[in-house]
């Protein structure tokens, strides 16, 4: 018959016994549940309160691998502890049966054992210590699960830990023992012991008495247990003699922990089950596979988003560069317009910034085409001589008239309502004035200080000097001035009469009326003047000549009106020019397809002289002569001969307009260009502009160009070169090369039919007709190893060399004749240059021999020199004019070099028609800026 | 070509090339892990955690 204890408790069976007392399994009789008493045997001799007070203590534990204590009893003098049943077996028995137990299996165990621990030492006051943990006392339940079972030695931990009280061998800590191992410094010196373990040691480990057991004692026996599980063997007792497991048994990580678990000296153990129950937790993350893994990852992973990193940087500096480079280009090309405009400083300024300063790393290396900009706003390589552009002369409108003082010192600009007056030299305005608000209104330089202009309240005579007006007369628009400057005539647009007055003081003089006849004028003169419009005073001022709409050409006689000279009272001509050149009326009449040249001796009052063309005429008078242009020819006129002196000629276009100077010529055409002439009828330069050149004027070294149609006025100046001058030698030597010779002591000027030698002093040295010129083949100047020489090929096959110094025959040679094809090759350092004489040069790089470019397509390249990193290539173009083209090490231009000869020791050579070599030297890129800033600065504004 | 364009397709080219080793050292890296993942649960059992 089953016992019942404390009727509550069926004991069904004994299932164990120990040091503890007997185990029976039981049955909670009201729960049904399966049950384990516990009879404890020292209940026969220990305190009932102290047994009590341990299973009050277990009664208060609950956890997933701990038993639950449900009860303490007592009956028949026997203390029953009531607590789970644990169905399965103990890990003993596996360990009997020499079960193998796989390593995974096992640390899952003893992670579940360790999260006991935890439980257990955690306990308030102080923890609960097991005391006795060895593979009997856990319990492998059936799902797979721990449970630390037997707390039949547990101790709560006091504050100084717990006296042990029982012991296993060979899973008890050396501290059950009641002793403990302590690490002391060696005094026998660094190098004094090496432990069998191998571990070098400046420790000596001593075992003394007293110990306590505490959690790490609990840690050590774990670790025994854990060691007997993995090597089927239970540890030496003794801890120091405990061998690490090797390989063959166990992982090295688990085989370091089991160690530390074990280690003899307390504090070299995990100090607590949590350190322990982390060093299995970690066992994936601090593998060294892991490890290295994760090190690889790492690696990998930074060197890639390195590599992404750079190329995005590189990317960006890269494409900012690109950016730069397009403005840039942009740049350069709104600096070629605004040279095309005359607009000077705003040319230099675009190209200035079209180069980057370079300070930033994503600045962009400098363009050629900036650089080449930059040149060619600055002019830097053309010296030769004329008229070159200054600046471009900003107005709020479109001018109606130019008009500068005798001497060049200002020009004054008509525009809507305004006289604007400028200083010539600096471009700067001087005086603004209100004039009419008509396209008629003039303006009229009496001398250098004085204009006559029609203001707004009254004809007035103005002083730039003081900035007054000296008098105002009556409203007029159309104005006149006699050649001494002391008389004026003034009409107000198609008024009947004419008002005379002395220009010093603005006295009247006299006044005319035209007794109807009108004065041409367009039905809205605000913005229109017809022009063709003859109205002139004489040197003296007593004759005034005026045309009318009607056609009527007058000649009032100021003093004597009786003796007034109709020249046409009516007439279907429209247009008429003209003016007064000492006793002669020059005139011009135009209609539809005619046009009548007329000279009027006014003393005679005779017709003296004309013709009449289909070409229309322009006409202009002064003191010096009468100019008249006719379809491409400006000529002057003698007007007591008739005589006719060419001035200017315009080859297939129409002269538009001319200002004739004391030495030089300009004239506008009708293809949108003006031109300067020399007094030997010369061209000197030709300039496009983007519409007609409805004004053109010369004065002094000055010249003033402007339309119609665009609020601006360009200002060009005489530049004398005299400077730069290497050698002056006859101009009317004609010669198609001029070259230097190597000691930079003569110049050879050479063409099929002769060549001159000059000293450098312009002195001919010796002249050389050719023999059968027709013959010749080709000729080139050689410069080798300090000589020169011109070497002439006959097609023939002779050969002959003419010494630059003095022109002597050097060598005479007959060989094969050449080929038909003239075909040349030059070298520099890089390049390989082919050029026939019909192709399109091409270049092939030195080393490897590969087509790298083509040059200059329709032009005769003659020869290639290599300027320290640059090159620099001669051309004839079809044209026959000679030009050079400097080039950087990637064949692009830098800069055009118009009429280039000759490279001379780094300098260029420059041959004008003029009968001048000029040389100047190769600028670099940091010079060019420098002179741009120097340029702006000195010149200012630079707008756009 | 101008070193500009240089810099900035090669960036590109750069930035495409480590893209590229980026998919493929996810691809390596992530079988590599899978396989040392397996050999370490067979070695120490499923990763235990706090």
């Amino acid at each position: 018959m089953s016992q019942v204890i404390d009727g509550v408790y069926e004991i069904i069976k004994e299932i164990g016994s120990g040091g503890g007392g007997i185990v029976y399994l039981g049955c909670h009789l009201r729960l049904n549940k399966p049950i384990v008493l516990k009879a404890d045997r020292h209940t026969w001799t220990s305190s009932l309160e102290a047994v009590r007070r341990e299973v009050d203590m277990l009664k208060g534990l609950s956890h997933t691998y701990i038993p639950q204590v449900y009860d303490f009893v007592r009956q028949d003098g026997i203390a029953y502890t009531i607590m789970d049943y644990i169905d399965g077996e103990s890990l003993d028995k596996l360990l009997e049966r020499k079960e193998p137990l796989s390593q995974p299996q096992i640390i899952h165990w003893a992670c579940q054992i360790l999260e006991a621990l935890c439980y257990l030492h955690s306990r308030p006051p102080y923890g609960v210590l097991h005391g006795d943990i060895k593979p009997s006392n856990i319990m492998l339940r059936p799902n797979g699960d721990i449970c630390l079972i037997d707390y039949n030695i547990a101790l709560a931990l006091g504050e100084n830990g717990a006296a042990q009280v029982g012991l296993s061998r060979g899973y008890a800590s050396p501290e059950h023992y009641g002793s403990e191992y302590v690490s002391r410094k060696s005094t026998e010196g660094f190098f004094s012991s090496i432990s069998l373990s191998g571990r070098r040691s400046a420790e000596k480990t001593e075992k003394v008495d007293g110990a306590v057991l505490n959690v790490r004692s609990d840690i050590y026996s774990l670790g025994a247990t854990l060691y007997h599980l993995l090597s089927g063997y239970r540890p030496a007792q003794d801890a120091m003699d405990v061998k690490p497991l090797g390989p063959e048994v166990c992982s090295p990580a688990v085989s370091a922990i089991i160690k530390k678990a074990m280690e003899p000296v307390q504090s070299q153990r995990y100090q607590s089950a949590q350190e322990m129950l982390d060093a299995f937790y970690n066992l994936h993350r601090q593998d060294r596979r892991v490890v290295y893994y994760k090190k690889g990852a790492a690696v990998f992973s930074a060197a890639c988003i390195t590599l992404f990193l750079t190329g995005g940087v590189c990317s960006f500096i890269g494409l900012k560069q690109m950016e730069q480079n397009k403005a840039s280009l942009a740049m350069a090309g709104y600096s070629a317009d605004e040279l095309a405009r005359g607009n000077l400083s705003g040319a230099v300024k675009q190209a200035l910034e079209a180069i980057p300063d370079g300070d930033s790393i994503l600045d962009a290396p400098v363009t050629p085409q900036a650089q080449k900009a930059l040149t060619d706003a600055l002019g830097i390589y053309d010296l030769s001589e004329g008229f070159k552009a200054v600046d471009t002369i900003p107005l709020p409108s479109a001018p109606f008239k130019i008009a500068a003082s005798p001497q060049g010192t200002y020009f004054a600009a008509v525009y809507d309502g305004t006289a604007a007056v400028f200083r010539t030299e600096d471009g700067q305005e001087a005086a603004k004035l209100p004039v009419q608000r008509s396209a008629l209104s003039d303006v009229v330089f009496l001398d250098e200080k004085r204009l006559l202009y029609a203001g707004k309240d009254g004809v007035s005579v103005y002083d730039l000097d003081t900035g007054e007006i000296v008098w105002t007369g009556e409203t007029a628009t159309t104005l006149a001035v006699s050649g001494d400057g002391r008389i004026a005539a003034a009409v107000n647009r198609d008024a009947e009469q004419v008002t005379i007055y002395r220009t010093e003081d603005g006295s009247r003089l006299n006044e005319r009326s035209f007794e109807n006849h009108h004065m041409a004028v367009a039905a809205n003169d605000i913005f229109a003047d017809p022009g063709g419009r003859l109205f002139a005073l004489n040197e003296d001022g007593s004759l005034l000549a005026v045309s009318f709409s009607d056609g009527a050409l007058f000649i009032y006689d100021l003093d004597n009106p009786e003796e007034d000279m109709i020249l046409y009272d009516e007439s279907e001509y429209q247009e008429f020019s003209g003016g007064f050149c000492g006793k002669y009326l020059a005139f011009t009449a135009d209609k539809e397809d005619q046009s009548l040249f007329g000279l009027i001796d006014t003393e005679e009052a005779v017709y003296a002289g004309g013709y009449e063309s289909r070409d229309k005429s322009l006409l202009k008078t002064d003191e010096d002569g009468i100019y008249l242009s006719r379809g491409n020819l400006l000529a002057r006129f003698d007007p007591d001969t008739l005589e006719e002196t060419e001035l200017a000629y315009t080859d297939h276009v129409n002269i538009t307009g001319f200002s004739v100077g004391k030495e030089f010529v300009l004239v506008a055409s009708d293809d949108n260009s003006f031109s300067f002439y020399d007094s030997g009828t010369h061209r000197m330069s030709t300039e496009r502009s983007q519409e007609n050149c409805d004004f053109v004027q010369l004065t002094g070294t000055y010249g003033i160009i402007g339309n119609r149609n665009e609020p601006s006025l360009r200002l060009m100046r005489l530049e004398k070169r005299e400077a730069e001058d290497l050698l002056t030698y006859d101009a009317r030597y004609p010669h198609d090369e001029a070259r230097i010779s190597q000691n930079g002591r003569t110049a050879m000027l050479f063409s099929y039919q002769n060549f001159r030698i000059y000293d450098m002093d312009g002195q001919v040295v010796s002249q050389t007709e050719l023999p059968n010129p027709e013959q010749i083949y080709d000729q080139q100047f050689r410069k080798e190893e300090g000589d020169s020489w011109l070497e002439v090929i006959w097609y023939d096959g002779t050969v002959r060399c003419y010494s630059a110094a003095d022109g002597s025959l050097i060598s005479e040679q007959q060989g094969e004749a050449p080929g038909k094809e003239l075909y040349e090759e030059f070298e520099t350092e890089q390049y390989r240059i082919a050029s026939p004489l019909h192709g399109t040069p091409k270049v092939y790089d030195r080393e490897t021999g590969k087509l790298v470019t083509e040059l200059e397509k329709d032009d005769y390249l003659t020869y290639v020199t290599q300027v320290g990193e640059n090159i620099i290539t001669e051309y004839v173009s079809a044209e026959g004019e000679r030009y050079g083209l400097l080039l950087d090490k990637n064949l692009e231009t830098l800069a055009v070099l118009p009429k280039l000869c000759d490279i001379n020791n780094g300098m260029a050579v420059f041959d004008y028609e003029t009968g001048n070599l000029r040389q100047c030297r190769l600028y670099s890129l940091q010079e060019l800026v420098a002179l741009g800033e120097k340029y702006i600065k000195e010149n200012g504004k630079g707008e756009i | 070509m101008s070193i500009s364009e240089i810099l900035f397709y090669g960036g590109l080219v750069l930035m495409g090339g480590a893209f590229f080793c980026a998919v493929s050292g996810i691809l390596f890296f992530g079988i590599v892990r899978r396989k040392l993942k397996e050999k370490l649960d067979q070695e120490y059992g499923k990763e235990e955690h706090s």
